[in-house]
Formats: structure tokens, sequence, C-alpha cells
């Protein structure tokens, strides 16, 4: 009798563990972390976090050289991604990095616009279109709202934008909830 | 309310409900019951009830309190009342006050509140409630008196004994001395355990030989096989004619609950179908434990448990296969622990661990379409 | 269909049984945004002259003669309850129309989807779906159904029905135009039993009747048999993969409205109107207008007030307020010059019913019992305010119509819909922000795969610079070599 007991017991836990060996991902090599973890990332490639890109900041949390707190367009839901992904604790943004804002585009003021290029290297996604002398224009489909371009611009003629109409935007609100 | 709306509902009675009116429905469906049992075990049934849902309400207005949740709102849709109500109809008649506040506590703070009041709560408020009581107060909660037609309701000394009950302060009193009685299936597994003990199989499995002797929601599963007559329990005897009435008035109760459409015949369906078929089963396996099949169903709280307890919708799985799995899960756990078990009774048990299934059935049990 | 509701109008209402059309009106209200949000765009300068029928955007068409005013921010018959950018027509009072030729019969299908989208042609039954785009998918099938959706499930909607008993004869020639363009192996007309009326108008026309090709497909009266993905699986059996359209599959299933609106654009006659039932919010009066897009609410509100007593009254004593929609799938809004568009089928005067406050979820399934779609609305309600997209992918959100069935049973009147129209809206913001990302993630490595293969072009070039710059470099050194060696030659000799 006892020794049925045990035995069903036992049975039973490889039973159980076989299960959750199932349900955990036996994915684990560094590469397929770093993708997963760049998955998670809003892939402005902004720089905000102080990584020229979000692959590098992805290798970096990869590696241990950064917290998962320091991407502000990815904002709480990035965070709260990754602290899922790795198993840490989700940290509120840290403001050192910036802040969350709404989604924006550049838009070059084309009136201004002299046409010197200096933007178009440092555009991470190719969203700006133009050549020498010639006016240059943001393709807003594709800009990611980095921000990278509105420093080099000697005459400032770039600004942020909301990224779609309010219209666009909306979304059917939750009920409201009784506290 | 717009009238294609409104003309539905009068089409549809059943439809015409919100939560406050169901949970006074299944209060309704508990009146025939709790008047059976209140004239065959005397006032302390009565008593019972009125100090439980008394002291659960207090219980859950503090609760609403602290929570900062409104009392009104909170309070307004009575299932605070069916559950304490629920909780009382498990107990023996006139349980000693401080018991009752217990069990109150447990049902309203451990068994809703914790998990952030109603709705919420995993397992069944009323079972969590008696399951504190059963381990923490096992003679209070499992000595019935003989029953007894009228109960000594126009009898003074009745009364005295009562109030003198509730007010105790000790758990063991001996103001019913003479009359104390096990439930039925309380009785039959004694016997059954003296008659059989040398059965490995039904010498139980915990460490709890302490407590034989204590009856679980009020006895249930039969009786002739043994011998009905040592145990004073024979068919025929009062004792056996209030246990079965009042198995026929909560029968009577839960099917007025299928008529108005406030429960499905699913869950109690395959509840009472796997409880009979794992009874079929042990008299095959041990035919020492036999006892005649009807009295599986009538003695003890299976009838109780499969219209009233299991059904509560909120720790039930909400579709329809899942709910078929649930109920017969708690069929055979239920003879399972009656025959395995420490305890005679095994319903509150049965559905307290299907209570923690029931997420998983729901999720499994996703209705059949293709992705 | 398993569940839904059997919802009827109350016993004594009266139904106008006329069509009523709205005299032209100054102003038309005509926004520059789709139905699924998109902001449309026009080559139309502010202060040019229209023709009635005159296509100004995608999907948007003059429906009548008139001047185009500028841009401004204009109500909308929209549950967000935003102003959109609207172009304003000034109607010149002739109604002059394009002229639009009739297709000959053996135009290409090419003409004939161009037509359609020339002419706005665009779903009546609520969505506003692109009729072409539909017909354009369903084309590309060899096998092909045609569902004619004349199942106006809502009760206090009655426009189809107006439409099928008082226009018989067109309807059935519209079907009979449709068949012979789409070819399908089997045409069903699905048709409600309360609407007798129209079922015997239809059968006793004499082309149907010479020519029998519609098989009648008679469905009892429950909310919500109309909605498509639920119609089409019931009359095909087929069932529809999440964001998968019926047309897609090779099912064509259209309001018999719209196939009004395909016959008529084929025939020249652009989409620039349709019906619309007009009730009071108790459904005890109703009357049906044949009003054009763009018309303001109150004009409408006004001329249906103006027909019928019943209706003036109602608008006397709620001159604020107006559902737009049904019963159940319409949302409040307040009476003001909102323009009347395709999807707007039925208007209710009156505030739509206030709602008791919620109190918590006992989970008694009576909301999965109605469900048409067989879902679990009580676990995709939790899901749904945890925001869970896992657990609401798991219990098929995407196949909820959001008819609000479960909202009438629900004991603890809890608005579900609107927690499901709300994760819906979450489920595809989530989706668009990972497919602006993916395609930022594209474009980003594309980036840094070209700044790395010009800089390694820029190496090589360098490298070959170098070199070459040490070949001649080499090549002088050598001269002046040999030049030396000559020197030291030359005093030698």
């Amino acid at each position: 009798m006892t020794w049925l007991a045990l035995t069903s017991l036992l049975l039973l836990c490889l039973a159980i563990g076989y299960g959750f060996a199932r349900l955990g991902n036996s994915q684990s090599s560094e590469e397929t972390l770093i993708e997963r973890i760049n998955d998670c990332l809003p892939q402005t490639q902004c720089a905000q976090c102080h990584f020229p890109g979000c692959r590098p900041y992805a290798e970096a949390i990869a590696d241990g050289r950064a917290g998962i707190n320091q991407c502000p367009p990815g904002g709480d839901a990035t965070i709260h991604a990754l602290s899922e992904l790795l198993g840490v604790e989700a940290l509120p943004l840290d403001k050192q990095f910036g802040v969350s804002k709404p989604p924006l585009v550049a838009l070059i003021d084309e009136a201004v616009c002299i046409g010197c290029t200096l933007c178009i290297p440092p555009c991470p996604v190719d969203a700006i279109v133009g050549s020498g002398k010639l006016m240059h224009t943001v393709i807003a489909e594709d800009c990611t709202g980095c921000e990278l371009c509105i420093a080099p611009c000697p005459v400032d003629c770039i600004s942020l934008v909301p990224a779609t109409a309010e219209i666009t935007q909306w979304r059917p609100a939750a009920p409201e909830q009784r506290s | 309310m717009i009238p294609a709306l409104q003309s539905y509902r009068q089409a549809n009675p059943a439809q015409r409900r919100d939560t406050t009116r169901i949970m006074t429905r299944v209060c309704w469906a508990l009146v025939p019951g709790t008047a059976l049992m209140a004239l065959w075990f005397g006032p302390g049934v009565v008593t019972n009830g009125l100090l439980l849902i008394l002291l659960c309400v207090l219980f859950e207005a503090g609760a609403l309190l602290l929570r900062q949740r409104s009392i009104r709102h909170g309070l307004n849709d009575g299932s605070i009342v069916l559950a304490a109500w629920l909780l009382a109809l498990c107990l023996p008649p006139a349980v000693p006050m401080f018991v009752l506040v217990i069990g109150a506590a447990a049902t309203t703070l451990l068994g809703k509140h914790v998990y952030g009041g109603l709705g919420q709560n995993p397992f069944n408020p009323a079972m969590v409630g008696y399951a504190v009581l059963l381990i923490s107060f096992p003679q209070n909660t499992t000595q019935w008196i003989e029953p007894q037609w009228l109960g000594g309701w126009f009898n003074p000394d009745t009364w005295e004994r009562v109030w003198s009950q509730i007010t105790a302060s000790s758990g063991v009193t001996s103001a019913w001395d003479a009359v104390t009685q096990a439930t039925p299936l309380d009785q039959f597994r004694t016997a059954t355990h003296a008659a059989s003990s040398a059965t490995t199989s039904a010498s139980g499995m915990s460490g709890m030989s302490g407590m034989s002797g204590m009856s679980g929601v009020s006895g249930v599963s039969g009786v002739s096989g043994v011998n009905g007559s040592n145990t004073g329990i024979g068919i025929g005897s009062a004792t056996s004619i209030a246990w079965i009435s009042l198995s026929a008035a909560w029968l009577a109760g839960g099917l007025y609950l299928l008529f108005v459409g406030l429960i499905r015949w699913h869950l109690p369906v395959a509840m009472l179908a796997a409880a009979t078929t794992t009874y079929i089963v042990y008299t095959v396996w041990m035919p020492d434990i036999t006892l005649p099949l009807p009295w599986v169903l009538f003695y003890g709280g299976l009838i109780f448990g499969a219209f009233f307890i299991a059904t509560d919708p909120v720790t039930a799985p909400s579709s329809r296969s899942a709910r078929l799995w649930y109920g017969a899960g708690i069929g055979i756990l239920c003879v399972v622990l009656r025959v395995h078990s420490n305890y005679p009774e095994g319903v509150a048990f049965a559905v307290l661990l299907m209570n923690a299934c029931a997420p998983l059935l729901d999720r499994v049990c996703v209705r059949d379409q293709p992705q | 269909m398993k569940g839904g509701l059997a919802l009827s109008r109350p016993a004594n209402s009266t139904i106008d049984d006329q069509i009523h059309t709205l005299p032209l009106q100054a102003t038309y209200y005509l926004p520059a945004v789709s139905y699924s949000r998109a902001v449309l765009h026009s080559q139309y300068e502010p202060g040019q002259s229209v023709l009635r029928g005159e296509s100004i955007a995608q999907g948007v068409i003059a429906p009548t003669s008139g001047t185009l005013r500028a841009q401004v921010n204009h109500a909308w018959p929209h549950p967000s309850h935003l102003e959109v950018p609207t172009w304003e027509l000034e109607a010149d009072g002739l109604d002059t129309a394009l002229p639009l030729a009739p297709l000959a019969q053996n135009v290409t299908t090419q003409d004939k989807l161009s037509r359609l989208t020339m002419a706005g042609v665009q779903g009546l039954g609520g969505a506003g779906f692109s009729t072409a785009k539909k017909i354009e998918r369903v084309l590309q099938h060899t096998e092909r159904t045609l569902i004619i959706n004349a199942v106006e499930c809502e009760p206090g909607v009655e426009c189809d029905r107006m439409l099928m008993q008082s226009h018989a004869s067109s309807v059935i020639e519209a079907c009979h135009a449709l068949v012979e363009w789409i070819q399908p192996t089997q045409t069903l007309f699905a048709i409600e039993d309360d609407k007798q009326s129209a079922i015997d108008a239809l059968t006793s026309d004499k082309t149907h009747q010479q020519n029998p090709v519609l098989t009648w497909v008679t469905l009892p009266a429950v909310y919500p048999s109309g909605a498509e993905s639920l119609l089409v699986q019931r009359l095909t059996g087929l069932h529809l993969a999440p964001n998968q359209r019926a047309a897609d599959a090779g099912v064509l299933c259209v309001n018999v409205g719209t196939v009004m609106a395909i016959y008529n654009a084929l025939n020249g006659n652009a989409a620039i109107d349709r019906l619309i039932s007009v009730s009071t919010q108790d459904l005890m009066h109703t009357t049906t207008l044949s009003v054009r897009f763009g018309t303001p609410l109150n004009a409408v509100l006004k001329f249906a007030a103006s027909q019928h007593t019943g209706l003036a009254e109602a608008l006397r004593l709620n001159p604020t307020a107006v559902q737009v929609g049904g019963p159940l799938s319409g949302f409040s809004r307040p009476i003001d010059n909102a323009p009347i568009l395709a999807g707007c089928n039925a208007l209710l005067i009156g505030p739509s019913h206030q709602s008791q406050p919620p109190s918590a979820c006992i989970r008694c399934a009576e909301c999965a019992t109605v469900c048409p779609a067989n879902l679990l609305p009580q676990e995709l309600y939790t899901a749904a305010r945890s925001d869970d997209h896992d657990v609401l992918k798991h219990y098929r959100l995407d196949a909820c119509v959001l008819c609000g069935c479960c909202d009438v049973v629900c004991p603890a009147h809890i608005p579900l819909t609107q927690w499901f129209r709300f994760a819906k809206g979450s489920v595809a913001e989530q989706a668009q922000n990972e497919a602006d990302a993916a395609l930022a993630r594209t474009r980003s490595e594309q980036h840094a795969a070209r700044v790395e293969q010009r800089a390694l072009e820029k190496a090589v070039a360098d490298e070959q610079r170098r070199s070459a710059a040490a070949a001649a470099k080499h090549a002088k050194a050598d001269i002046q070599a040999a030049l030396a060696r000559v020197k030291r030659k030359k005093p030698s000799a």
C-alpha cells in the first residue's frame, strides 16, 4: 500500500514536471534571447537608451550591461514585456533617459529647408528623401519619431507632429469602473 | 429599458433577472427544506440561520467598509445572506455562538473578501466556512440531535437548552447528552469501520483517527447493508424519515431552480450520476460496505450539494461541457471521501477540491470551433 | 445559429407603409474620413462646383450639384463623438446629375468594378466596406456563393423590408443582374420569417417566376441572424478564420440595399442615398425615409416629424438626443447637423436607456447561452478587464460580432459589449504598433547594412587608392633610382 502510494505520487510529480518542462520555452541560446528582447522594443532606433539603436540595447540587456527601464518610447508596455520575458522586476521608467510621449513623426518645413542633406544620414530608417540643394521631405509612414534628424538641421526646419490624426488614434474607451 | 427588450423579457421570464433577484429566488428554493429541517430538529435550526445571517451581514458590511466599497450596493445583491443560509443548513442545531462567529468570519472574509468580493472567490464561501468549522470544531459541527417531529418547539425546556447551547463558552457542552445522535451516514460509517476494520482500503489514509465519528454536510449514503437496526437508523425510523424527507425537500427546491432556469441540468445530473456510478463500483469492489443505492443519494448532503452548493455559479465552471466534468468530479470525490476519509460525508471537501479545478476546466473546455 | 434573442416590436406598434423622400437640402456635409477612420484626400479645390454623382474622394460622392466649400471640422455620426474634417457642399438647387452612361452588357469586370468605385457603392448593412473591393476578392475564386442579406434582424430597422416591399420588381431585377455578373454556383436570398409582406411581393414578381435563380432561405426572426459572419457560417457551413472575411472564401454576402446600389451604379446612377427607418425609442411609431448621404441629422428628424404625428410628439419631448442605429447596435448622440452616412440604417428618437450601475460578475454564464458566436463572454470580460491579449485570443475575441445580446441578459448589468469594443481596439492598437515596429526594424537593418556596405566599399576604395599611391610612389622611386643610376653612371662614363 505504502509503495503504491509512493509510486503514484512519484509518477504524478514526473507528469507535472514534464508538463511544466513542455510549457517552458526550451530556446535558451544567447542569440535567440537577444532577438526576443529586441522583439519587445519599439524599434524607434532613437538611441535615448544611450545605445546606438534597439538591437545594441537588446544586446546590452542580454549581457546585463543595461536595465530594462531605459526605453522612453516603449514606456510601461515595453518594461512590462521585458520583465515578463526576463523574469525580473518591472521598474518604472528611468527619467534620466527621457519620458514617454505619444507617437510623433518628424515634419520638414519645406519652405525653410535649404537642401543641405545633413539630416539624411542620421535617419536610422531612411525615412527622409531629398538631395543636395533640393527640398527634403519625411515619409511619415516610415518615420519612427526618433528625433535624430533634429539636431543636425542647420536651419531648424524639422519639427515633431502627432503621428496620426486624432480620429485615427481614437479607440473605444473601457467602461467606467466602480470603485 | 427599451421596449424591444422589454417584450423579450416578458416572453422569457427566466431572463427577467438581476443578481439580487437570482439570490432571492435561490433563498426561496431553500425555504421548504429549511422549514422541514426546523420541524424535525427544533428551534436551533432557526437560531443558527438567523444568527449566521446577522453575523455574516455584519462581517460583510465591515469588509466592504474597509475595502471602501459601497455597503448598500454590496449588501443589496443578497449573496452574503445566501452564503450564510447555506452554511447554517450544514450545521447541527444550536451551535455555540463563538463557533458561529468563526464560521461567519471564515465564510465572509476567508471565503469571499480576501479574493476581492463577490464574483472573485475561487472557492464556495459557505463551504470554506464549513470546512474551517469542521476541522476546528469537529464535535460542535457533527453532533446532531435525534430528529423529532416538531422537535420540542412548544417545550420551554428546549428553548432554554438552545439558549444555554448558544451561549456556551466552550466547545463541548453536555446540555444535549441525552439526545445527541450522529447523522445516519456517520453512524453507518462508524458501524462499517467497526465491522470491517480489517479492510485495509477502508481504514482511511489520514491520521485523523481521533475524529472518526463526525459527520459532514448532513449525512448521506445509505444504511441497510450494514445492520440498520443496530445503528438505530433503519428504514422507517424517525431518523431515516427525517433525512429522506429533507433530501426530498432539497430536491423539490432544486427542481424549482431548474424550472425557473436559474441552474442548468448538466451539473446536478452529472454529479448524481457520477456518485451513483462510483458507488456501484465500490459495492462490487468492497461488498461489505454496501448500502442500497437510494440511500446513497438520499442520506446526507448529496442532493443538497448537487442543487445548491455545486451550482454556485461563481465557483463552478461556466461552459456546459466543463460543468459536466465538474459535476462528475464532485460526485466521484464525494463517494471516495465518504468511503476512504475519516469524515463520513465528503460533499464539502469534494466541492472545494473541484472548485480549485474549475478555472482549468473552463480553460480546457473552450467550445469546439475551428480556430 | 445558437443563442441570439427573439426580439419583437411592441404588439400595438404602427409602421408607416410608405417611403418618404426628403426634399433637397441647402447644405450637405461630406466627411473627409472613411468609415475605417482613414483621412481622405481630394484634388478638388474649395469653390469648385460639382455635379450630383461626382466622386470627390474615395467613396465620397456629391449628393447633389453645387459648390464645394473649404474643409471645416464638423460633427460626425460616430461613437467617438469627435469632429472630423468635412467638406461642405452648398446645393445650387438644380440637382444636375453627372452624365454616367449605363454600362453595356459586354464591358469587362474591371470596368464594372471601377464604375462601382466611382459611383461610391459601399455596404449599406453597417460596416461601409467598399463593395467593389469585396466583389473583386470574390471573383478571384472559381467556386462562388452569393448570399443576399435581407435579414435586418434588429427591431426598429425596417428599411430593407420597405425596399423589398415597395420596389419588388427592381430588387428582383437587381438580384438577377448581380447573379449574371458574379455567376455564383448558388444564390441564397436570406430573409426573416417576420417579413411576410416582402416575401410575398418578391415571390409574386413575374421575372422571378420566369427565372427562379434565387433560392429562398427563410430564417426565424432572431437577433443577430443578419450579422455577416454568422449568416455566412449558418448558410454555408463555412468557418471563417480570425480576420478572414467571407469574400476571401469566395462567398459574396451583400445587403439587399447594396444589391440595388450596385444595379443603379451599373445603370449610371451613383450611390447617393439610402433608406432609413425613423422610430420612437419605444418603437411604437416607425416611418421610412429616403435620405441622401450628407443630409444633416436635424433636417432628417424634422422632416420625419412632419410626416408622422407620433414621431413629432416624440421629438417634441426629446429635442436633444437621438440614437443612431438600432436599439442594440446604435449609439446615442445629440441632435445636430452631423451628416447621415451609408452605415446608418435607423434613427431612434429619444435618449437610449440608462443602464443600471453594474455589479460584480457572478459567472452565471447566461451571456454564453445567448452568444450567437458561441463564445464565453464571461471569460472574455475578465480578460478584457485585465487587457490580457493572449487570453482574449484564446477565447476568440475576434469572433465577437458586438451584437449586444450579452448586455441584455446580464443580471449584473455589466456593459459587456463596451468592454469587448475596448478590447478589440486594444488588440488592434497593439497589432498596429507591432507592424510599425517590424517595419522600422526592417528599415533600420537595411539602413545599417547599407551604411556598413558603404563603409566597406569606402575601405576597399581607400585601400585601392593607397596601394595605387604606394605603387606610384614606388614607380617614382624606381624612376629616381634609375635616374640616379644614370647620373652615377654618367660621370663615370
